[in-house]
Parts: structure tokens; sequence; C-alpha cells
């Protein structure tokens, strides 16, 4: 809440993705904006009243006999702040503040060792009505679970990748506003008018890891069909699964506004792909194939594992 | 029309510390207002300086707040308390003597132990029997518990609850007496007002429903008059039901109330000053 007194509120979201710096920082710098405004949006906050921070960490960018590629960092640095730009103008969010942190590198062992450039875009959004705030956890066996957004092929620098040491390759996610705008401003319409309840949107690890966070947030399964989904029906299972295309989100929705979510999301990619269920069990099917088969429980054990350690 | 008692509410007086790293006077203050008061919040340094509007005896109800007094530097609420001792001793004294209200949230109540306030055994407010050790799992931990009044506790803070359910935030709360000797006669008093229960509603000492591991679960306790109250837990943040963590699930069960289950206890404070003027 902004005040006692009032519900009124705001709402904090943040995006960071070094790794697609590998590929391209113009789509890394897009990625992380659009990672926290739509993650604001599947809140209910307003699009329209919007403000962020960027704040960059960065490799020395000016070449020396030290640094040797210098050009090719700085070269990374304005096509970030040309994409900073133009997507927060596109969406119409104003960086009200932020932070440059350069030269973040090291010499080990005669070894330099240069951050890969990364930009921390952090998103305050004001919420008309605390009460009608939207959290990611499934509420109900029996809703309905919606996917919008469109999945592309776009698995480059991807978490999936990375856990199983396959490199970077591949098709770094891109941003369209001319394809989140409406969706972002429909959901967010839907969100006002109580129409869902839960939201969550994919980002690292794509729709996979997406359903597995839904499914330990509300210690209930699901039970989802990706060849229910528009576009991911028509990829290949390591996309339908792990793409970490931007501006999506995993909706859930009562049956009975289920016709009244479809009608205010007409026009925007939209498809209904299964089900919670009370029995906590996460079931991916994709290309005919249950793909995952997990106990809600051991999703939680090993999530939790890597702190117990500490 | 205002209510008699709404009129009596509106006149207790309410005093609430600030500064030096406290943090919670934002929400403690809206919870004494929620119950009909003007609360006066009022830094320590001006009380202490001379500088304040009103002295310390002055109000019917004292709330020594959450935060980080002074870093918690040494241990969480020994330099607040040691300031207190050595400035406002007489002060503090005289407002006990004339039957004031004290609660002290989390940091508050552990400066209260400190300073020997709690469990103000034998009429002395001013002799440290007891301690708010470091929790067992070493580390601040931040989660919400499950707790149950004790029912023949004198504490006026919290007649009425049965049971509560709160957030708990501290790395310093395991409430731990000076002997097993006093912790005996602490319970034979029934100076134990709040305790940590399991999703039973039995005591415990398990984490991490116990968070720090407190005997017998102890989470609050007052003293023989029961007007003065500690407790580790927050009750300042549950002032609204959208403060629960499973407020969406009430609220699709019907269940959701715009007050949060801490009101209760400034409420209880508040009308037993009111209840006293009648």
């Amino acid at each position: 809440m902004v005040e006692h007194g009032s519900f009124d509120g705001y709402v904090l979201s943040e995006g960071i993705n070094p790794f697609y710096s590998d590929i391209d920082t113009r789509w890394m710098t897009a990625s992380v904006i659009d990672e926290a405004v739509r993650k604001a949006v599947g809140t209910g906050a307003r699009l329209d009243h919007m403000a962020g921070l960027d704040n960059y960490c960065w490799p020395d960018p000016i070449a020396s006999e030290k640094n040797p590629d210098g050009g090719h960092k700085l070269a990374q640095l304005v096509r970030s702040t040309q994409a900073l730009s133009d997507f927060c103008q596109a969406y119409g969010v104003p960086c009200i503040s932020g932070k440059d942190s350069m030269k973040n590198d090291s010499t080990m062992g005669g070894v330099r060792i240069s951050i890969p450039p990364t930009v921390l875009f952090s998103v305050i959004a004001k919420i008309d009505d605390v009460r009608k705030a939207v959290t990611l956890d499934a509420k109900r066996a029996g809703a309905r679970v919606y996917l919008l957004g469109v999945t592309r092929d776009e698995l480059g620098a991807s978490e999936v990748l990375r856990v199983l040491g396959l490199g970077s390759g591949g098709r770094v996610p891109t941003v369209e506003p001319g394809e989140t705008l409406p969706l972002y401003r429909k959901l967010q319409a839907a969100i006002d008018r109580e129409l869902v309840q839960s939201c969550h949107s994919p980002a690292k690890g794509g729709l996979a890891a997406a359903f597995a966070r839904i499914a330990m947030a509300s210690e209930m399964g699901l039970d989802v069909d990706l060849d229910k989904g528009l576009h991911t029906a028509g990829l290949d299972a390591a996309n339908a699964l792990f793409s970490e295309s931007n501006g999506r989100f995993v909706v859930t929705v009562d049956p009975g506004s289920a016709g009244a979510f479809e009608a205010a999301m007409a026009g925007t990619p939209c498809a209904c792909v299964g089900e919670v269920t009370a029995a906590p069990l996460l079931r991916i099917r994709h290309g005919g194939v249950l793909r995952v088969d997990a106990a809600v429980k051991e999703l939680k054990a090993s999530w939790k594992e890597t702190f117990d350690a500490i | 029309m205002r209510s008699e008692l709404d009129l009596r509410r509106s006149q207790v007086k309410v005093l609430i510390l600030t500064g030096l790293g406290l943090n919670c006077e934002a929400e403690t203050a809206q919870a004494f207002r929620m119950c009909g008061t003007k609360p006066e919040l009022v830094h320590l340094s001006d009380m202490v300086d001379g500088r304040a509007a009103r002295r310390l005896p002055d109000y019917d109800i004292m709330a020594m707040i959450g935060g980080f007094s002074f870093g918690d530097h040494i241990a969480a609420g020994v330099v607040y308390a040691n300031r207190l001792r050595t400035k406002l001793s007489a002060a503090l004294d005289e407002f006990i003597a004339r039957g004031g209200l004290m609660i002290g949230i989390c940091n508050g109540f552990q400066t209260m132990v400190r300073l020997g306030v709690l469990p103000g055994l034998d009429g002395d407010y001013r002799t440290q029997r007891a301690t708010l050790a470091a929790n067992d799992r070493l580390g601040y931990r931040d989660a919400w518990v499950k707790l149950r009044v004790e029912p023949a506790s004198p504490c006026v803070w919290t007649r009425g609850i049965e049971t509560m359910e709160l957030p708990a935030r501290h790395g310093e709360g395991k409430f731990l007496a000076e002997s097993d000797a006093l912790l005996a006669r602490i319970e034979e008093q029934k100076l134990v007002a709040l305790r940590y229960v399991d999703d039973t509603g039995a005591p415990t000492e398990a984490w991490p429903q116990n968070p720090n591991g407190s005997p017998h679960a102890i989470a609050g306790v007052s003293d023989p008059t029961g007007r003065i109250f500690g407790l580790m837990p927050h009750p300042d943040a549950y002032l609204y039901g959208v403060h629960h963590p499973q407020w969406q699930q009430k609220k699709l069960d019907g269940t959701l109330r715009e007050e949060g289950e801490g009101i209760r206890i400034f409420r209880n404070g508040v009308d037993h000053v009111a209840a006293a003027r009648a």
C-alpha cells in the first residue's frame, strides 16, 4: 500500500538476464524490460502508471592494451542503450533513476575475467486496489489453465541449455510491442474485472519452470497439454517446454468465468491448455507424449535443497 | 453522533517512541488509529532531552515498536535499554506506578526484557532477569507463525483472543529466564500470555512453528498486573485482511475480513483504558 488508510498500492518487479548478452545485448535489454513490465502487469498493476530503473553493470567498454576487446564491449553498450530507448518509449515507461557500474573486470592468476554485460531493469507500478492483486499460485482445483502470448523457437542462451552445458546457441528471445502491448492491456482489464485466479509469467526455464513454480506455490497439481497451445503445438518439445519467449503468461481461471475471460482476451493469443488438479502432480504433455510427470513434493525438495546446504 | 466509547477512545493518550533504527512506527500508529486514538510519535532523543510536548507519565499507553534500534549492536535492544535506563528511569517508574499500559513488539519486547520491565515480578521493573537470545537456528527469519493465548493470563492486551496468526521477523527471539526457578515462577503466575503452536494447536518448541526455540513455546509475556506486555511476533503487521499470506484463498472462500487479526491486541489495550475512564 502507498499509505495506510487507502487500498491503492504499488508493485515492484524486475528483469535480469546477463546470459542473453552472449548473443545480442539489444535483445538482452529488451527482454529484461519486458520481463519487469509483464511481471507487474500480471499482478494487476497499471501499464499506464509505471516507472523504471535501469541498472547497468558492464565490463570495461574502453579499448586498451589490457582490454583488447573493449571496442566490442562498447558496441554492446551502445546497442543496449539504443534498445533501452526504443523499448522504454514503446512501453511508455520512463527511467526515473538508474546506475552504471562499468569496468567490472578482474585479473586472477594472470587471466582477465570480465562480467557479462548486464542490465537489471526494475519497475515500480501503481495498482489501484491491492485487494484485486493477483499472485502466481493457483487457487482452486478444476480451474482452467490458459497460456497467453506467443511462443517461438527461442532457446538461445536459455536456462535449459545452460543447465545441460549445451552452450548459448539458438535464437535469443525478442520483444514485439505490437504483440505484447495489446495483450498486456487486455490482461490488465481482465484482472481488474476479477476474472483471473492466478497469473505467472514464464522467464528463465520457460513454460516448464513456470508451471513448476505455480504448482509449488499452490501445492496443487497441473495437468497441461501443450498440443493445445496455439504455437507450442507446432514447436518441438524442447522449445515448447523451455523456450524463453517473452510476453507470455500462464493464467488460471474459474470455469464459471472462462467465457467472460476468453471474450476479454479476444484478438490476442490465448488458449486453454489444461486444468489445475487437487492431486499435487505436475503433468505436461506435448507431441502426444507425457513429457513431465513430477510430484510437487519432489520439485519443491529439489528447488530448496540448494539453500539447505548453506 | 459519536458513541460514548468512541469519545473515550479518542481521549486515550498513546505514545510511540521512534528513532535510532526503529522502523515500525507507521504501522503501529495506524493500528492505534484504527482503534480510535490519535497516537503521538516522539523521537526517543526528544523525549530524553526534554523537547517532547508531553512527559512520559502523561501517557496512558506506551508502545515500544519493532525495528533494529542501534543496529542491534551488542545485542538487540541492549543499547536502547541502556539509554532508557540512564535517562528515563524515573519517568518510566512513574508511568508504570500510575497504571500505564505498555506494549513491546519484537525489538520493543527485547528492550523491555533487557530493562527488566518484563517479567516485572515482585513489583521490580528495574532488574534484568531474562533475555531474548539468538534463535536456536541462527539467523533472522521472517515467516508467519500460529499462536495461542493462555486463557488464564492476566494480560489485558490478549483478552478474549484464543488464537492468532502473525508474522514473526527476528533473529533473537528465544525467551530465556535467568534460572529454571524463575521460569517456573513465570509459569505459576501465568505470565506467559502467548505461545507458538503447531497445526494441531499444541504448544511447540519445534522449528519452524517455533521460530527461535523458546522453551515452553513462549512467544509473549506480561507482568503480573497484565498491563505490561511484550511479544516477538508482529500484530502491527496484520492490520488488514490482505496482510495474510493466504488472503486470496480467504477471498475466494468468502472469509476475508477487512481488518486483520493483529488489531484485536491494540483494541484491547485502548479499550481497557477507555473503560477505566467510564
